[in-house]
């Protein structure tokens, strides 16, 4: 391995949880088997009922998991931004992957062959612990995500989906509009279509709680958007 | 054999054993299936010349196949899409297939091959 993606996964490591935990040794295994790659806006990484062969660390960019029903309705089920790891449950069970993976933007990960990962979390108990706590933390994000799907409006989790993005710009809080989060995209994101995520943004500004801005959406009632969200 | 299950007293369900059996049976079906499919389809492209040399990538879930990578021309992809939906069994196309011409992001859908057919 070069030395310049030595220093890039070193760097990208040191901003991960996951990965400073793990000892000094087994961060180094995982440099010498790690292979770069990059993707172009709008590539598939990996498919719906592919082999799941390799486990992927995101260094740039953001990557999108959904999953397609059978009415051709896509469901998102993971947005995720660096610095991550994914594939690891398909990976890990031995299966193939469950869901699609797309670049959003222009990305950069680094994979690892699922076989090696396997044989490294079957030697290093820090990995495996590492690797048990992230497959715990996607167990509850499913569970949350069970809740609000069946349980919440469309409303309502846009509502705590909006929560969840909002930032400090100035003197108001906004949610910045990356340039992939076009209507279509929040709606895979919240489980619905875009009709009625235009519905529930107007119904949500009508009522006070935002106004909705070319390039990011603005909080006016931070307290209310929770109250909304149901949290 | 048969199971009946009264969900009220006049309306008997009836399960056929044979349909019980067993949840994990099925799963296991349609696992295999899908990998059988996934196999004819690598084949059907390893058959075409159109193919030979490029990168594609084939998944199958449920029945439904999904393919990704690059060909050279949007009648390329037509005509693989096609290929791939008159295999048997295959109950629909989502495809993600790279080509000058089509659509970006690019995604096909086919679905209910046999019946009617969205085409996003």
């Amino acid at each position: 391995m070069q030395r310049d993606e030595n220093e890039r996964l070193v760097s990208l490591f040191s901003r991960s949880d996951f990965f400073t935990g793990l000892p000094e040794h087994t961060r180094q295994r995982i440099i010498a088997i790690a292979k770069p790659r990059h993707f172009q806006v709008g590539q598939v990484i990996y498919l719906e009922g592919e082999p799941a062969d390799n486990v992927y660390i995101l260094e740039n960019g953001w990557v999108k998991a959904s999953r397609m029903s059978r009415k051709g309705r896509e469901q998102g089920m993971l947005f995720l931004r660096p610095p991550e790891v994914f594939g690891d449950i398909a990976a890990m069970t031995n299966e193939v992957y469950p869901a699609t993976t797309t670049a959003l933007e222009d990305v950069d990960v680094w994979l690892i062959p699922s076989v090696e990962l396997l044989r490294l979390v079957g030697e290093s108990r820090e990995l495996a612990l590492a690797m048990i706590r992230r497959l715990s933390y996607r167990v509850m994000h499913y569970i949350e995500m069970v809740g609000e799907l069946s349980l919440k409006p469309v409303e309502t989790r846009l509502a705590g989906s909006l929560l969840q993005h909002v930032e400090p710009d100035g003197e108001q809080l906004i949610v910045p509009r990356r340039q992939w989060a076009t209507l279509d995209e929040m709606a895979v994101r919240l489980g619905t279509v875009r009709n009625v995520l235009s519905r529930a943004l107007r119904v949500l500004e009508e009522e006070g709680y935002i106004r909705v801005d070319k390039r990011y959406i603005v909080v006016l009632d931070l307290e209310g958007l929770a109250h909304r969200a149901e949290v | 054999m048969q199971l009946k299950y009264y969900s009220t007293r006049d309306n008997p369900v009836i399960f056929h054993l044979s349909e019980l059996v067993f949840k994990d049976e099925g799963k296991r079906n349609v696992k295999e299936t899908d990998q059988q499919l996934r196999q004819d389809v690598l084949e059907l492209c390893a058959a075409q010349t159109f193919c030979a040399g490029r990168e594609l990538h084939v998944g199958v879930m449920n029945s439904i196949v999904h393919l990704s990578g690059s060909l050279a021309s949007c009648e390329d992809r037509s005509m693989l899409e096609q290929m791939v939906s008159s295999l048997a069994g295959v109950r629909g196309v989502v495809n993600r297939i790279e080509a000058p011409g089509a659509p970006v992001p690019a995604r096909n859908i086919r679905l209910d091959i046999t019946g009617s057919e969205l085409v996003e």
